[in-house]
């Protein structure tokens, strides 16, 4: 099926958009351009400056369009972008089955396809294309701009240095006026003081101050008290890891991460290319109308991080967002992982799928299950939770709490909605998210296939 | 040092919980600092203690369950379980009973994972049973039914055991339940009553006399009484002579006149009423009786035009008359044009899986089909070739594909209206039905079709056939 220029400038909304486009048309930023064997379909993954990389798809029957980025615009740029790859090189498309999220999108579009309107504003993929000039940049504001970053990004540190003083204040508070009492408003007092963070320009931190009491009431009773102490006694240690030169995980955990592109230029950063598994893949709807997406992978070989995490921010107002991967999947990928003593946290440069289905590495033999734990905690004391590969084991009941049992370990499992079927299955090995008091199963192999808490 | 380290901080711990300052005194790292410092220290120490240091302890009691059981047949590929979550996810229980019905027809049972059989098993696959009896915490044993082991067995195996000894030695399956059933829930009660239409024989007449008479449930009464009518068995006389007075014996036709009999005419509400009451009591052959004709001449001579729904006429039949004259009637049906796919289903208990199959052959190809779901009823999932070619042969078949191709062709115009989603969402149903029915063959050829009608390949309209194609492999 052919598409013409004339039709995608057609269907673009206006001609900033055909602009971002024409940006994107760079093979690079593609690592998945794919049509269906009848030509009607094309779909793609744009790495974007995200995590996971958006999904894009194309009806070219009638250009419809479906992206997994927040923008508002219809199509977006990337969906335009790929519209504009597949006319000029249709030939770079490899033909492939069409996978779920597309199939799934087409039947949902049944019942909204409406023909593309045009706004009447001249676009065009030529004008698209012209080089910007370059703008002329005068010293002396050079000068004055560095100068001015400069005094804001000092203010900035002083600011959240107050906002630290004042965390730690309210902790020693909390503890002069007892945590029982915390855990009786826990909700509210969590949120005043992540306010104060927030205008002290540390929000990540009020974030995970304000996912405080989700954490703690998720426990049973009996483990608040000393999850609430975990809680706090872990802002004391990041308040005090505070500084200017501090370890950028400090500093991803207070002020935010670093944006992709400063990532990828950083020649320092862990980059691993390797075979890697979706394991799970979690939606938190955080208090501030962002929904945090939280992908988890596992190495299947390689020497480099066993796990890596991608994670992604979109705002809840956008609607549901496509999930970047599908559960299960394995695909050859090169990651970058943000700098730390822990490289956990990372970014997809690019990726291949893969046909043949890889088993989990090996355990190397240790007694202690949780030691993996223990170390991330020894680099990172500040972290929350960790992934963890535990070895064979079973499922099993103690009181109301599910545990897994394997040798001489007992970990508490935080969800009570495990399907009752793993509990009779012998659990080869499991990947579990361990917070210091109850694991979270994502994913098991097990005498009978494998389980994905998330598929 | 651990046990000192844990000592100091769990009275740490009792002391932050009520309020106030914890002794920081014998602790190094908070030695010399003030007090704010040393109890932040402590707090610091206390976060990563229990992490780092501790491990949970083992739970003194727990409760392990068993290994899952081994299964009759093979589970479903790792490879076909997202396809069969996602048809699970939305679809009624009549098509997920379609479904595992159709999977099992095809040697292969859903992923325990992915889904586990209600306890009841009702309309469900007998291959389950030792899942539904893991799931029950019951003991898997397979020992043949007996007095000793009827206790023993769990509800769906034991019906299971008492369907395969009715049919092998009916007389002691009636004493077996004779002795044990009384105590058991009425829907089991009835389920087993529903296998004495196998080896059915006078001897059952006496405990079938007893049932309907002095059970508690009204369902077994009549379910009883239904058995009893087909031995003859009734003594329904007064009834049976009042429904009798209700009909009227006329002669119909010009030229070739013919006995026709009919409910009278102008029959009030509370009589209508009465007539539709008596009709679930009276046995045939004692409305025969009644009317002074024998079976086949009642079965040759009433009415078939008013019936538009299995009418209570024809469940009489199907409950209470000989098969031959049931037939008769049922064959006159069909002739009139009065008889319906969705009408046959009641006859499963007194057809051959075989005989229902030819009759519904005969229906599809007479052009009597007006939905999919009701020849599945009939024929049950995974139909065979001779069905699945009168299907695609079938009028209905082809009114299904055009009407999808005009409002595809619709909807590619931008002309989507109410009537173009509904006939799609109706593609849904339909496709989800010959699915369920067809061979993988046939099933290919469907997609071709609807593809060449207008639907792309990844539709999910198709998700349905595509499985049951995938599922070829499967086929015994």
């Amino acid at each position: 099926m052919s598409l013409t220029t004339s039709a995608i400038e057609h269907v673009a909304p206006d001609q900033a958009s055909l602009k971002a486009a024409n940006k994107l048309l760079s093979p690079g930023k593609w690592p998945e351009r794919v049509v269906s064997g009848d030509s009607a379909l094309i779909w793609g993954a744009c790495q974007g400056s995200g995590a996971n990389p958006y999904r894009v798809a194309v009806d070219l029957r009638d250009l419809g369009a479906k992206c997994s980025c927040p923008s508002r615009k219809f199509p977006c740029k990337h969906a335009l972008a790929l519209m504009l790859f597949y006319s000029s090189q249709a030939a770079d498309f490899t033909p492939g089955e069409v996978p779920d999220w597309v199939a799934e999108w087409l039947g949902r579009r049944r019942k909204t396809v409406t023909p593309a309107k045009s706004d009447g504003e001249t676009k065009s993929l030529a004008a698209a294309q012209q080089p910007e000039p370059a703008k002329p940049v005068d010293p002396k504001v050079a000068a004055r701009n560095a100068a001015a970053a400069a005094k804001r990004a000092k203010a900035t540190q002083a600011a959240i240095a107050d906002g630290l003083a004042d965390m730690e204040a309210w902790v020693l508070d909390q503890l002069r006026t007892g945590l029982s009492d915390l855990l009786g408003d826990l909700t509210g007092r969590c949120r005043r003081i992540a306010s104060r963070l927030v205008d002290a320009k540390a929000g990540p931190l009020a974030g995970r101050i304000d996912g405080i009491p989700a954490r703690v009431l998720a426990m049973p009773q009996t483990a608040r008290a000393d999850a609430l102490i975990a809680e706090l006694g872990k802002l004391v240690i990041l308040a005090r890891s505070w500084a200017d030169d501090c370890d950028p995980a400090v500093r991803r955990v207070i002020t935010g991460a670093e944006n992709r592109e400063d990532l990828l230029n950083n020649k320092d950063a862990l980059r691993h290319d390797g075979l890697w598994e979706v394991l799970a893949s979690r939606d938190e709807t955080r208090r501030d109308g962002l929904i945090a997406r939280s992908t988890w992978l596992l190495a299947l070989n390689g020497a480099g991080p066993s796990f890596a995490l991608l994670q992604d921010f979109f705002s809840a107002s956008a609607g549901k967002q496509g999930a970047a991967f599908a559960i299960g999947e394995q695909m050859q990928a090169n990651l970058v992982f943000y700098p730390g003593p822990m490289p956990l946290r990372a970014q997809i440069v690019d990726r291949h799928v893969v046909e043949d289905h890889t088993p989990w590495p090996a355990l190397p033999e240790t007694g202690d299950t949780l030691r993996a734990f223990s170390e991330a905690l020894t680099r990172e004391p500040w972290l929350t939770d960790v992934p963890i590969l535990l070895p064979a084991g079973r499922l099993a009941q103690a009181g109301d709490t599910p545990i897994w049992l394997g040798g001489d370990s007992a970990l508490p499992l935080l969800s009570n909605t495990l399907p009752d079927a793993v509990f009779g299955a012998e659990l080869r090995q499991s990947v579990v998210l361990w917070n210091g008091h109850a694991a979270d199963l994502l994913a098991a192999e097990t005498n009978l296939g494998r389980y994905y808490a998330d598929a | 040092m651990l046990e000192d380290t844990f000592s100091r901080l769990e009275a740490a711990k009792m002391r932050w919980m009520a309020g106030g300052v914890a002794d920081a005194s014998g602790d190094p790292l908070a030695d010399g600092s003030d007090a704010a410092e040393a109890q932040l220290r402590l707090l610091a120490q206390a976060a990563l203690f229990k992490q780092s240091c501790l491990r949970p302890s083992k739970p003194g009691k727990t409760a392990l369950r068993p290994l899952l059981p081994d299964l009759e047949l093979p589970v479903l590929p790792d490879v076909l379980r997202p396809a069969f979550r996602q048809l699970m996810q939305v679809q009624d229980r009549r098509s997920r009973q379609g479904l595992i019905g159709f999977m099992a027809a095809r040697g292969v049972l859903a992923h325990p994972f992915d889904w586990l059989p209600p306890q009841d098993l009702n309309g469900y696959p007998d291959a389950y049973i030792a899942l539904v009896k893991w799931n029950a915490g019951a003991e898997q044993h397979s020992a043949a039914l007996s007095a000793d082991s009827w206790e023993d067995m769990y509800p769906a195996e034991r019906q299971r055991a008492f369907n395969a000894l009715r049919a092998t030695t009916p007389e002691i399956a009636r004493q077996l339940m004779e002795a044990h059933a009384g105590c058991l829930p009425a829907d089991q009660r009835l389920a087993l009553l529903d296998c004495f239409v196998q080896g059915l024989s006078p001897g059952d007449g006496t405990y079938l006399r007893r049932l309907a008479s002095g059970d508690r449930s009204a369902k077994v009464k009549a379910r009883a009484l239904g058995l009893l009518a087909r031995l003859d068995d009734v003594e329904d006389g007064e009834d049976a002579r009042e429904l009798a007075d209700f009909m009227v014996q006329t002669k119909t036709g010009l030229v070739r006149r013919r006995q026709v009999i009919d409910l009278r005419d102008k029959l009030n509400p509370a009589q209508k009423k009465r007539v539709g009451d008596l009709f679930e009591t009276v046995s045939f052959s004692a409305l025969a009786s009644a009317l002074g004709v024998v079976p086949s001449i009642l079965a040759a001579n009433y009415v078939t035009q008013p019936h538009t729904s299995p009418a209570p006429f024809l469940e009489m039949c199907i409950r209470s008359a000989p098969v031959d004259a049931l037939m008769t009637y049922w064959g006159r049906m069909r002739a009139d044009g009065a008889a319906q796919m969705h009408m046959l289903a009641a006859f499963a208990d007194r057809l051959t899986q075989e005989q229902m199959t030819t009759q519904a052959l005969g229906m599809i190809n007479a052009g009597a089909v007006t939905d999919f779901g009701s020849v599945l009823d009939v024929v049950g999932p995974d139909a065979g070739r001779a069905i699945s070619e009168a299907l695609l042969n079938c009028d209905m078949y082809r009114t299904f594909r055009g009407d999808l191709k005009s409002a595809l062709a619709k909807r590619a115009k931008g002309e989507s209206d109410y009537q173009v989603t509904t006939t799609i969402a109706q593609g849904d149903a339909h496709a989800m039905m010959l699915a369920l029915l067809l061979t993988a063959d046939a099933a290919r050829q469907v997609i071709s079709d609807l593809e060449e009608a207008g639907l792309h390949n990844a539709d999910p309209i198709l998700r349905p056939l595509k499985f049951n194609s995938a599922l070829q492999g499967f086929s015994p």
